[in-house]
């Protein structure tokens, strides 16, 4: 399994490679530039022209991206046109409040939705089957953003429990962080949450109808031990696939609930950055995130392997 | 007399469906005796599956609903089996009523090993310390003869064949020597090699034991193979119960000679089987009278109207059936 992880690790490259190349012409096509942007209005042709050269702007796009690509494989992700400011030191800064905003919701939601849905399969078609799915189908539908903000109108300007925005780093101050938090990770952990309720309960379904549950049942096993035992672990599979799709998805949807809740995420640091055209911590901060869905697939492979012996080391399914 | 294991008396099974009642079984009464192999004989849809997960309260409720009749365990009525509190059905399963199934393919769990599914049977219903329990569930694998037991004990089901899977849940079914063993379709699923293999081991094991074993099959070769007595159903109802020998020798009921002539018969040339025309009754739609009267070759007016009593028509040997009845000298058998 060992050489499965590391042969993973090492398709890392590649990924990164093709995704860099696409990103960095994908930037190249948007209209306008760092020294436009950086000028606005008031620079003359000539000063913009100037700022141009001084940026390596007027490069060919091949010899632009190879400059980009030799300073990262030396370790240098470049500096932000705007600030001046090391890209590495923007990630460090902003990486942290994203991951942080992104392992708390999963975390919630998988400790509130992944029980739920249990129940939801054991009392089909009972009333509280009924209700909890009502409740998660309106979950799934709510967007995040509106969510926050019903949210901080209530926790926040009319209960004053929770401060509306603002963001206080762990290691500073534990509890404050914890307090900024609560209502962003409410937020986007609502959906997740809704998200895996309906997965568990219709995993769940599926696998309480297997002949093997009928075995198990023959033998004398206790109800309990029926779910739990034998049937959560078969059911888990979908479910985590789910979660690790919402996951990568939510990397992208961070960047509204950072603005709801002026968190200095990652997210934002990005569509700021492409606004501004500043491509080194476009780039930088596109890598980061492409590296990190890459470690995130390859860790859910892992788990499958532990959960289901039918899928081989080799990743396939017999 | 033989002692009696398990009775049945009267028992009604039914599915609900969105507000629909649909009868399966119509108060089946049989015995089953210490000891013996008891074979259970019909069509597919026939309530054959449904009458033994009845008997163990597999059948899942709701949709299906036992409307009345009784289980009685050692004929005794103080230990009705119908009802059991969910804890004594645990004790009950696995203990002194196991079974195996018909899919050995889907009937083990995909996720936990084969040894940690029959040790767990064992630790259910036995105070014996883990190391205990795995030592016996080596033993048994052994028993039902699989190779290299020690290294099977850790394989996932995915890893063995069929033929090893369904030693697997005989394995897992014996373990605990329950009284009565039944069998739902084991072989059908096989190929005939292995299904030879399979008949012959649970054939041993009962022999070894002395454990009663109850066949659920549509195969007749493997009734006349394995079986003392044999219990025909058709929709729902026993058509007739007999011993094996007079069941082949003398058929009473016209569905069991039906049955037997659609049987491909090694020593006869023939083009073409035989074949009972038209088809298992639908459940919600049951003709009046015998349930078996518009496929029936010897269909009578009486048959049409009225149903027939199972009737005791020689030792050991009843039918339900309007002719046989009359051929009997006991018309009556109301």
């Amino acid at each position: 399994m060992a050489t499965q992880i590391v042969k993973k690790l090492l398709s890392i490259i590649p990924l990164v490679l093709i995704i860099s190349i696409i990103m960095f012409a994908l930037i190249n096509m948007l209209p306008g530039d760092a020294a436009l942007a950086l000028l606005g209005d008031s620079g003359t042709l000539e000063q913009v022209e100037q700022m141009r050269e001084e940026l390596g702007l007027n490069d060919s796009m091949p010899a632009q991206y190879w400059n980009w690509l030799k300073g990262v494989l030396q370790g240098d992700l470049g500096d932000s046109m705007f600030t001046g400011q090391p890209v590495i030191d923007r990630i460090t800064e902003r990486m942290p409040v994203t991951f942080e905003l992104i392992l708390l919701s999963v975390v919630f939601a998988t400790i509130i939705g992944v029980p739920l849905g249990i129940v939801c399969a054991v009392k089909r078609n009972h009333m509280s089957d009924y209700i909890l799915s009502a409740v998660s189908m309106v979950g799934v539908a709510m967007p995040a953003f509106w969510v926050g903000m019903l949210l901080i109108i209530l926790f926040s300007t009319k209960l004053h429990l929770l401060p509306a925005s603002g963001y206080v780093p762990f290691f500073e101050d534990p509890l404050g962080n914890l307090k900024t938090m609560v209502l962003p990770v409410f937020a986007t952990g609502i959906a997740l949450t809704a998200t895996i309720v309906r997965q568990t309960r219709s995993a769940m379904l599926d696998v309480l109808g297997q002949d093997y549950m009928m075995t198990a049942k023959s033998k004398g096993v206790k109800y309990r031990v029926q779910l739990f035992r034998h049937a959560l672990k078969n059911a888990l599979i979908p479910v985590i696939t789910a979660i690790s799709m919402q996951i990568a998805g939510m990397i992208g949807g961070s960047v509204v609930i950072e603005t709801v809740f002026l968190l200095p995420g990652m997210g934002k640091s990005m569509v700021d950055a492409i606004f501004q055209r500043d491509y080194p911590i476009v780039m930088g901060e596109a890598l980061v995130i492409a590296v990190f869905i890459i470690l995130l697939n390859t860790l859910v492979d892992v788990i499958y392997i532990f959960i289901d012996p039918r899928i081989s080391h080799s990743g396939k399914r017999k | 007399m033989k002692d009696i294991l398990i009775q049945v008396k009267n028992l009604s099974t039914a599915f609900r469906e969105e507000g629909r009642v649909t009868q399966i079984l119509y108060d089946v009464n049989f015995n089953i005796y210490k000891g013996e192999v008891l074979g259970i004989v019909g069509e597919s849809g026939s309530g054959k599956s449904v009458t033994s997960k009845t008997l163990m309260r597999l059948i899942p409720e709701p949709p299906a609903q036992i409307l009345g009749g009784e289980v009685l365990f050692e004929g005794d009525p103080n230990q009705n089996v119908l009802k059991y509190t969910e804890n004594q059905m645990c004790s009950f399963r696995g203990e002194k009523v196991a079974m195996i199934f018909q899919e050995p393919m889907t009937s083990l769990n995909p996720v936990l090993t084969c040894g940690y599914q029959i040790s767990e049977a064992l630790l259910l219903h036995q105070k014996i310390t883990k190391a205990e329990a795995k030592r016996r569930a080596i033993h048994m694998l052994k028993m039902v003869g699989i190779q290299s037991p020690e290294s099977r004990y850790n394989c996932y089901p995915h890893e063995l064949s069929g033929g090893m899977r369904q030693r697997v849940m005989i394995a897992m079914a014996l373990c605990c020597s329950p009284e009565l063993l039944i069998a739902d379709e084991p072989t059908t699923a096989l190929d005939p090699t292995i299904q030879a293999q399979i008949l012959e081991l649970i054939g041993d094991l009962q022999k070894k034991n002395g454990m009663t074993v109850m066949y659920i099959t549509h195969d007749l070769g493997v009734v006349a193979e394995t079986c003392q007595r044999a219990i025909v159903m058709y929709a729902g109802r026993i058509m007739e119960v007999a011993k094996v020998t007079d069941l082949f020798r003398s058929p009473a009921h016209p569905y069991t000679e039906g049955l037997m002539k659609a049987m491909p018969k090694l020593h006869e040339k023939c083009d073409r089987l035989y074949n009972i025309e038209g088809n298992v009754p639908n459940f919600a739609q049951m003709p009046q009278g015998c349930a078996f009267h518009d496929r029936c070759p010897d269909c009578m007016e009486i048959c049409k109207t009225q149903q027939p009593q199972l009737v005791e028509i020689g030792e050991e040997h009843q039918v339900r059936c309007w002719k046989a009845q009359q051929a009997a000298g006991c018309a009556q058998g109301v």
